[in-house]
């Protein structure tokens, strides 16, 4: 059994979880950051992190429009990607919401459904990005 | 209607898009996975397991088994009283899922055979869809069989939940007001 690695697309999740929210992180505390904001968790409290996600979907998006797929499956796909996004968003959205009103903002649950759904973003765009991969390399050896 | 707010039928296990939204992940990580360690085996396997008519329900013993159990781990975390009417609903739902993942790969199972028939685009060993094309309807078979029932029925408790925004508003500034 020979074990493929997928490059391009641990490449590009690995440079997405560093850019977006580790270099996010490290360069809130090197502003001076400190104290109760020290953390992500503290730093994306109010459900950041669920935009990012929205942000994660639009590139694969982009590039399922230029593969060889069908039409339905690019579509599809697209619908699935950009609904977690946009739930994932909404995390973000209803904590704003929820602030702009005037109520209490429940900070831990902002904070648990904001990384949970990034975590489904990041979890469907990779695989979405390896099967891109597989189909362009391992069939063609 | 506060009487129907406030009676025990409605007091069901609260889901959460979170709670899904980690089992989906991991199951289309584990795809991925299973993709890269079997890089060719993997869809062979799916492709045969199509051929043979035997996919789709175990696709959908698969989900159901797996979203039924999700609840139960939900309802025991937090406490609450599982009933019999969220559970159906779930499954239902997870079976119209695969069903309709079911007709677009049927649709695009034909489509490849009308066009290798008609045009002779594709020289593949067999007719029909193709083994790429199975792969990614099957992942997003599977995310979508476990994050859109859960998501649905979060939508129908938020409607439930904000028959009443008053009571809800008046709740949450007093929590506001304790804090």
């Amino acid at each position: 059994m020979r074990v493929w690695i997928p490059i391009g697309a641990l490449w590009w999740l690995g440079s997405y979880a560093a850019f977006g929210v580790f270099a996010l992180w490290l360069l809130w505390k090197r502003k001076g950051g400190t104290g109760l904001a020290s953390s992500p968790r503290k730093l994306f409290q109010r459900g950041e992190l669920g935009l990012f996600g929205l942000l994660v979907a639009v590139p694969v998006v982009l590039d399922l429009r230029r593969s060889d797929l069908p039409t339905q499956l690019i579509l599809t796909n697209t619908v699935i990607l950009v609904f977690s996004g946009l739930m994932a968003a909404s995390a973000w959205l209803e904590d704003y919401s929820r602030v702009s009103r005037g109520l209490a903002s429940p900070d831990h649950r902002t904070w648990v459904d904001s990384s949970k759904l990034l975590f489904l973003v990041l979890s469907v765009a990779f695989t979405t990005e390896v099967l891109l991969e597989h189909s362009a390399e391992v069939w063609q050896r | 209607m506060n009487h129907t707010m406030n009676s025990p039928r409605l007091n069901a296990v609260k889901v959460r898009l979170s709670d899904s939204a980690v089992l989906a992940g991991a199951v289309s990580l584990l795809y991925a996975l299973a993709l890269i360690v079997c890089p060719r085996a993997f869809p062979e396997l799916l492709q045969r397991v199509f051929v043979w008519g035997h996919f789709f329900p175990a696709l959908t013993v698969l989900l159901v088994i797996t979203n039924e159990i999700l609840l139960v781990v939900i309802s025991r975390r937090r406490a609450q009283r599982l009933g019999l009417f969220t559970p159906v609903c779930l499954a239902i739902l997870t079976i119209a899922v695969v069903l309709d993942f079911r007709l677009l790969v049927y649709a695009a199972d034909a489509q490849a055979q009308l066009s290798q028939l008609f045009l002779r685009t594709s020289s593949g060993a067999r007719n029909g869809i193709s083994s790429d094309d199975l792969l990614v309807y099957t992942h997003l078979a599977m995310v979508s069989g476990i994050f859109l029932p859960y998501l649905l029925v979060r939508v129908t408790q938020n409607y439930v939940s904000d028959a009443n925004p008053a009571q809800h508003d008046t709740k949450a500034r007093t929590a506001v007001g304790a804090q």
